[in-house]
């Protein structure tokens, strides 16, 4: 990671080391652009379905909870290069902030379908979540998914950026 | 905390271990609050920790027992109803005041999530 502290959404990134998020993208001068209209079809998608409950995805609120929180933010920034979905990553967003993975099903036959629905659960009363995808990409974003036993019993709770080894490692 | 019981946990997950141990702890102890302990700053939910900010938590069972502990300190009816997480590099230790059944169930799920291989594997980053 770099030392300077971020200012900008494009700073932050690579900041974070995830600079191939904007190296790769193809030309790199407009991987920004892009990013910023992920950005807004996710706060998009967040306004139409909580309301005043969404959350703030603009650069600014980004730049400052990467102040506070950088790896969690790490995170989300590997699931923006992961997928283009704005409901799953809007799922990713509000993992990171608490919401529970209440459950997951998913379906996949070779060749003809796959669908993933998950429900998240908020720790605080707050109305279920369902998530639903049938982009098969999306399912990288389940490698992020924190897991856990509790007195034997399965849980997975958490979006953790992964430990990327780049192309030059 | 004065006294009680330190657990230490090593850890690959390095600044998310805190993350992962609340998370752990939340899953018996679901209004859980919680409380930095350098500065004493108070948070009632999980997305209000910064947690890239903290070393040392304190996570209470409720807001009730986050109360007693203000004011009665470590007194027995509050015994096991908070843990003090400390992270210190790749240690992560939990500092908890009985070793019961109960806890030692959450210090179990604390090291299962810490154990995830999420915070061991390095994952390849392919050309585009």
């Amino acid at each position: 990671m770099s030392t300077a502290s971020p200012t900008t959404l494009e700073e932050a990134i690579q900041h974070a080391g995830e600079a191939w998020l904007i190296d790769s993208f193809a030309p790199p001068e407009a991987a920004m652009d892009h990013i910023f209209q992920t950005l807004a079809a996710v706060q998009q998608e967040a306004q139409e379905r909580l309301g005043d409950r969404a959350p703030n995805l603009s650069e600014a609120a980004l730049v400052h909870e990467y102040h506070r929180n950088p790896l969690r933010v790490r995170g989300f920034f590997q699931a923006l290069g992961g997928t283009r979905t704005p409901a799953m990553l809007l799922m990713v967003w509000r993992i990171i902030q608490g919401m529970e993975v209440k459950e997951i099903q998913m379906g996949y036959q070779r060749q003809q379908s796959y669908k993933v629905q998950v429900i998240l659960e908020s720790p605080y009363g707050e109305q279920d979540e369902p998530y639903v995808s049938g982009n098969i990409q999306d399912f990288a974003l389940f490698r992020h998914i924190g897991i856990m036993e509790i007195g034997g019993a399965p849980v997975f709770d958490g979006f953790y950026a992964l430990k990327v080894r780049g192309l030059s490692s | 905390m004065i006294g009680g019981i330190d657990v230490r946990l090593p850890t690959m997950a390095g600044e998310s271990s805190i993350e992962v141990a609340v998370r752990a702890v939340r899953q018996r102890w679901p209004l859980a609050t919680f409380e930095n302990a350098f500065t004493g700053e108070h948070y009632t939910h999980f997305w209000q920790i910064p947690f890239g900010e903290i070393q040392e938590l304190f996570v209470y069972r409720d807001s009730q027992c986050a109360a007693k502990w203000d004011a009665d300190g470590a007194v027995p009816e509050v015994y096991n109803t908070m843990v003090h997480l400390i992270l210190d590099d790749d240690l992560l230790t939990v500092v908890v005041d009985e070793r019961n059944a109960a806890m030692n169930e959450l210090l179990a799920a604390i090291q299962s999530g810490l154990r995830d291989e999420i915070f061991y594997v390095p994952a390849e980053l392919e050309a585009a």
